[in-house]
């Protein structure tokens, strides 16, 4: 499994969609039901998924699926 | 997760000093469980994390209570630090402890602290400390990230809390609390509760709110 799809799979099981509803452009908030609670588990699976530690800064800058790829791709490359 | 800025001389020094003081109270103070027994043995003996939840300003007395009641009885025990230089040295004295300790707050890396919170109950089988109304207040009103951390790591909060008629206030803006020399310290107990991995509309308020009026609750004196 890639790391988009990584990503996109952890995505739908916590905004529970399924994977094909789940497009780049759509925001995490308003398209994807990500509030508080959900946020922090979205991370906090991202980093134990990808090995990556992603700051507070880095997590208040996401607000599309695509800035979270763009992020995590950043980080896996570092 | 690795800190990278190291604690100053000056706050290893402080936290030798303060961690003096506390244990030269402690062994004065008369220390009686008033509500709650069960919960207390219950938690000596257990094994599973636990989230153990008081006000910030009850720090002082609880860090040794916590140290000699249950991590000298073998509970791995995490708490979160600010990153601020009195973080520091509460880092330092946790880890003399015999803590864990994860950085963050909820002013500077607070979501990133409870993420390695999170990590330390889920990954590390560790209970963990939580000050719902710290880092930097107001004054005993619960932040949520106590609940979304009860939620997520599905292990269930102990509230808990004491009084004492004779103390010190410490000008900060959470009171601190220093029982004085020989001062009688009433400790209660509250009855634990889980919070459910899903939640619907206003439940984490609810939840918020069971957590500050039962902290408030323990704590009146």
């Amino acid at each position: 499994m890639n790391t988009e799809e990584t990503v996109i799979g952890i995505l739908a099981k916590i905004a529970e969609v399924d994977v094909s509803e789940i497009k780049l452009e759509m925001e995490l908030v308003a398209g994807l039901g990500i509030d508080s609670p959900k946020a922090l588990q979205l991370l906090f699976e991202l980093e134990e998924a990808l090995k990556i530690e992603i700051s507070d800064e880095q997590a208040a800058q996401m607000e599309t699926v695509a800035d979270i790829l763009k992020l995590v791709t950043n980080e896996k490359i570092a | 997760m690795p800190d990278e800025r190291k604690p100053s001389f000056k706050a290893h020094l402080l936290a030798i000093l303060l961690r003096s003081i506390i244990r030269l109270l402690y062994a004065s103070w008369s220390i009686e469980i008033v509500s709650g027994q069960a919960r207390f043995s219950e938690l000596q003996s257990n094994v599973k994390p636990v989230l153990l939840c008081f006000w910030h300003n009850r720090m002082f007395f609880f860090s040794r209570f916590l140290e000699e009641e249950f991590v000298d009885r073998g509970m791995k025990l995490t708490q979160m630090s600010s990153q601020s230089q009195d973080g520091d040295i509460g880092m330092i004295m946790a880890k003399m402890a015999g803590a864990h300790v994860v950085r963050g707050s909820s002013n500077r890396g607070g979501a990133q602290g409870l993420r390695n919170l999170l990590r330390a109950v889920l990954r590390e089988n560790s209970s963990t400390i939580l000050l719902p109304d710290g880092s930097q207040g107001p004054i005993y009103k619960a932040k949520a990230g106590s609940i979304v951390l009860a939620q997520l790591a599905q292990v269930p909060l102990y509230p808990m809390s004491y009084s004492t008629e004779k103390c010190w206030r410490v000008a900060s803006w959470d009171k601190i609390i220093i029982p004085k020399p020989f001062a009688k310290v009433l400790i209660k107990f509250g009855d634990p509760f889980e919070v459910p991995r899903k939640l619907e509309g206003e439940q984490l308020e609810e939840y918020r709110i069971k957590l500050e009026n039962t902290l408030n609750e323990l704590g009146m004196e």
